[in-house]
């Protein structure tokens, strides 16, 4: 039984008080000498008794009426224990790949169970798995069973480790309780790759135990398949280019199988040295296959020893650009991607003649909307041709946006800069922001800009004044995407901040599907898909998956061969597993892990069970305060009544 | 014992003593005597006997009836009153420490009408109520027996046991006829017994009156806590809680008080109930004078 004003049992003190009065009263036992006891016999040896008797259930009214209302003011309610008895478990399970690490599933899901069979009947636990994103499979409560269950289900996923975000979401959490032991069990391989970027400075809440694992045992042998590309040699050959990165031991040899589909189509030995080791491999590509599958013997981790290749046509890379009116932003952000292995884009002047298809347009100078270019410019878009738009307030832009359902009007200029809000960040222009925080994206300042509007117009931001900055128009699968200011130092200083570079490249590999000539999406990434709606479907993976609908973009949780089947376009895509996720080396300092624990005094966080807002309206439904104030008055009532038969 | 406190008696008022009954006695009094003499109060005429004193014949009634009557007058009679003190262990007994108990009250009341009877030259006696008769003393109305009556008042104890009927029985036995009897007990007796006791000094023509004196706790019950109650004559012990048992108690001492009452009223006798809070003198005092209304 739990009590909403605790502090009210304190007032049973006063029980003592007729209790003392009581054994008070029986203390005198002197002699009274009297004429005769003609008239005090039986009878009166009788009302003695019968008295004593009344005295005693006299007391045991009052003590109770005491009681009784003391516990209605203390407002009692059934359904969990004393929080300062109580004890809350959070178990952050880390399930990204890495724990698929021969053993470690087992020992973390082993001492997981432990952790939570120390925990008795009322006391509360939850269950947060932390990838691919922080989610409470079991939020916090009193059903330890469902997070038995829970535990015993998970699986390891094949997503890459980050610590920080599910640490303070856990943290957070038991921080919110009152019970009295609070317990975050952190059920991970602390793989340094996990904790890179999380403040170890920052310490997890008073009280908060932090257990954890410790350093999981190095693997014996470890080795992944970390690239894969495909060269054209002639008609009939390609030659697949291999990237293994050895972990354990220094040098290996393993066997590399190339597959089509069930069917091998080339088997190696190679000779493997710490590092990455790049291994050209020439094959026969069926005809009939959409994709291939290397596949090293197996080792401690087997989940990165394979990797997909997609068969699909290399599109263009290339991203055609008016000429600006000063500094060119774009293309710098743009040519800023040579450094990325297989995702460059390449600027280019828009041609003098029909501009290709394949290439998305990034146009930001009036004089791309008159005379010839307007031509060009309406004829790729009506044949499909993605198209970026800078607004810049020039006529011949403005009317072209309005025929095709934008309005674009200038906003009055004011002596504060302004930012951008209400960011979707869930549209694939963001997917570099995707699991992050949006802080960079709302920090940029922006002097001159313009309002966009239209019926068919999809907002992607919002001025601080709620109209829309940056939008969408998507018909027909094709995309023109407006940003309502020019890429000017004058009207913005995005250009020169650092999340510049990945909105552009997202923005223009979602314009464009560049992507589709990737092979090497990650488990994890947001992959753009090149028709609004369709079906996703796995052909070769490592688990069956089932088919399912999806809209503009999908993040795969497996690796493999996808292929997205939309209304008039059809593609394969490979995906594999993160490469940074096959380092299973540990947090080399298990030390600050430890003192990830709070000295705090706590004055922060009290010890004393807190009012809570569940309780309430617990409490309120059981009302059970309402029927010992009923029994209280009732005894004393009795008692009123008893007393005035007793003799005191 | 401690002696009596004559100042209390000094302060008796003039009150007259007088019995229910007609007195039989060789001694001249104050009280009218059932024989006819020469006393100076016309009692009545009644037809002339042969043999009677002619000078009684009222010679002016021959001459008005011619017919012979003779004159009778009333016979003054000297009282014998004998006082009877319950010399009981209960009797001994007071609530209020340092106040006159229930025996003194008792003795200095029946000293009271023995002064009483003495200033109106009634003869007066009394006797001592325990197991039995254990004193007694004839009556006189000479000043010498009242010193005598009131050393004799002061000298003897109380006693342990009493049997007050079968003192009054003894008493009975030698008591001559038409006295007054005064009785100061608590009559804590069978009441049977004091009844037919009371109706033999009855039939003997006595006048009785009953003094029940009774302590104020007695009367009242009024105490406050609980402890071992003490009979004060057989030394039996309860445990009672007093406010519980108070109710009881009253109900059925009350109903015992009516009971005496109808008892001394069906022997035609008086009873007063004298609490020892009370000024013992005044007390009887008040109830003398209107017994005297009364009769």
């Amino acid at each position: 039984m739990n009590w909403l004003f605790p502090g009210f049992l304190a007032g049973a003190a006063l029980i003592g008080l007729p209790v003392i009065l009581h054994l008070l009263r029986r203390q005198p036992r002197e002699l009274v000498r009297f004429p005769s006891l003609r008239f005090l016999g039986e009878s009166a040896l009788r009302d003695t008794r019968q008295n004593r008797l009344l005295r005693w259930l006299t007391l045991l009214l009052r003590c109770l009426a005491i009681a009784l209302l003391c516990a209605a003011f203390a407002r009692p309610f059934w359904g969990a224990s004393p929080a300062s008895d109580r004890r809350a478990l959070v178990i952050a399970l880390d399930n990204s790949m890495s724990q698929q690490t021969r053993g470690r599933w087992d020992d973390t899901q082993r001492w997981s169970l432990s952790q939570l069979n120390e925990l008795k009947p009322g006391d509360e636990a939850a269950l947060l798995v932390m990838e691919p994103e922080p989610l409470w499979v079991v939020p916090m409560s009193d059903d330890l069973t469902r997070v038995r269950t829970a535990l015993a289900a998970a699986k390891p996923g094949y997503d890459k480790t980050r610590y920080a975000q599910p640490l303070r979401l856990a943290a957070d959490a038991l921080a919110k309780t009152d019970a009295g032991t609070k317990i975050l069990a952190w059920a991970a391989d602390e793989q340094r790759a996990g904790w890179r970027g999380t403040d170890l400075a920052q310490k997890l809440p008073p009280w908060v135990s932090f257990r954890f694992i410790g350093a999981s045992p190095a693997p014996q042998r470890q080795a992944a398949i970390i690239g894969l590309r495909t060269s054209a040699q002639d008609q009939d050959k390609e030659t697949l280019e291999v990237t293994i990165r050895q972990f354990q031991p220094a040098s290996d040899k393993r066997e590399l199988t190339v597959y089509a589909g069930e069917n091998p189509i080339a088997k190696v030995t190679v000779s493997l040295q710490a590092g990455d080791n790049k291994l050209n491999i020439a094959c026969v590509w069926p005809t009939e296959a959409v994709g291939l599958r290397a596949t090293l013997d197996p080792d401690d981790l087997p989940a990165d020893d394979s990797a997909w290749i997609a068969a699909t046509t290399v599109a263009t890379n290339t991203v055609l650009l008016d000429a600006p009116l000063e500094t060119d932003y774009i293309a710098h952000a743009l040519r800023s991607t040579r450094k990325l292995t297989g995702t460059e884009f390449e600027p280019a002047p828009l041609p003098d003649h029909a501009w290709p298809l394949g290439s998305p347009v990034v146009l930001r100078s009036p004089t791309s909307f008159a005379s010839a270019a307007l031509e060009r410019l309406n004829q790729f878009c009506d044949a499909g041709g993605a198209v970026f738009v800078f607004a810049d307030g020039s006529a011949a832009q403005t009317d072209w946006l309005e025929q095709r359902g934008v309005r674009v009007t200038e906003r009055q200029a004011e002596n504060d800069a302004w930012h951008l809000r209400d960011w979707d960040p869930e549209h694939p222009v963001l997917a570099a922001f995707a699991g992050q925080s949006l802080l960079p994206l709302l920090e940029v300042e922006f002097h001159r800009g313009f309002n966009l509007a239209g019926d068919t117009l999809a907002t992607i931001a919002n001025w601080p004044d709620g109209r829309v900055a940056l939008g969408e128009i998507e018909s027909g699968g094709r995309r023109l995407l407006i940003a309502g200011f020019p890429p000017e130092r004058a009207a913005t200083d995005w250009m020169t901040r650092p999340s510049f570079v990945p909105f552009v490249h997202c923005a223009v590999r979602w314009l464009g599907s560049l992507k589709d000539a990737r092979d090497d999406w990650r488990v994890g990434d947001n992959i753009p898909l090149p028709d609004n709606e369709g079906i996703w479907r796995a052909l070769d993976s490592p688990a069956p998956q089932k088919e399912v609908a999806v809209n503009g973009s999908v993040r795969p949780a497996m690796p493999g061969l996808y292929q997205f089947t939309g209304r008039s376009v059809k593609k394969v895509f490979a995906v594999n597993t993160p490469v940074e996720e096959s380092d299973l080396t540990p947090w080399p300092n298990p030390d600050q892990l430890t003192a990830l624990e709070s000295s705090a005094a706590p004055a922060a966080i009290s010890r004393i069970p807190s009012f809570r807002s569940e309780w309430v309206v617990i409490e309120n439904r059981q009302r059970m305060w309402w029927w010992l104030l009923v029994g209280g008055g009732c005894m004393l009532l009795a008692e009123i009544l008893l007393a005035n038969r007793v003799k005191l | 014992m401690p002696p009596l406190d004559l100042q209390l008696l000094a302060d008796l008022p003039s009150l007259a003593l007088r019995s229910r009954c007609l007195v039989d006695s060789f001694l001249s009094g104050r009280h009218r005597s059932p024989q006819k003499g020469s006393s100076v109060e016309f009692a009545e005429y009644r037809d002339y006997q042969p043999g009677d004193d002619l000078r009684r014949v009222d010679w002016r009634l021959f001459g008005r009836s011619d017919r012979l009557h003779v004159k009778q007058y009333e016979d003054e009679a000297q009282l014998r009153v004998f006082t009877v003190l319950d010399a009981s262990a209960s009797m001994d007994y007071t609530s209020r420490p340092g106040a006159m108990n229930k025996l003194e009250f008792a003795r200095l009341a029946l000293a009271g009408v023995a002064t009483l009877a003495q200033r109106q030259g009634d003869a007066f006696g009394f006797g001592v109520a325990g197991a039995e008769l254990v004193d007694f003393l004839r009556a006189r109305s000479s000043a010498a027996h009242w010193q005598t009556y009131i050393g004799r008042m002061e000298n003897f104890a109380p006693q342990r046991q009493t049997a007050l009927a079968r003192s009054l029985e003894a008493l009975a036995e030698i008591l001559p006829p038409r006295s007054m009897v005064v009785i100061a007990s608590d009559f804590y007796e069978e009441l049977t017994a004091l009844e037919a006791v009371l109706s033999r000094l009855h039939y003997d023509g006595h006048d009785l009156i009953g003094l029940q004196v009774v302590d104020p706790l007695e009367a009242d019950f009024d105490w406050d806590h609980a402890g071992f109650w003490v009979d004060a004559e057989n030394g039996m012990r309860l445990q009672l809680d007093a406010p519980a048992v108070r109710q009881g108690y009253l109900e059925r001492f009350n109903h015992f008080c009516l009971q005496l009452e109808e008892i001394f009223r069906a022997v035609s006798g008086d009873f007063i109930q004298l609490r020892t809070d009370q000024p013992p003198v005044a007390a009887l005092a008040s109830f003398l004078a209107k017994r005297g209304q009364r009769l």
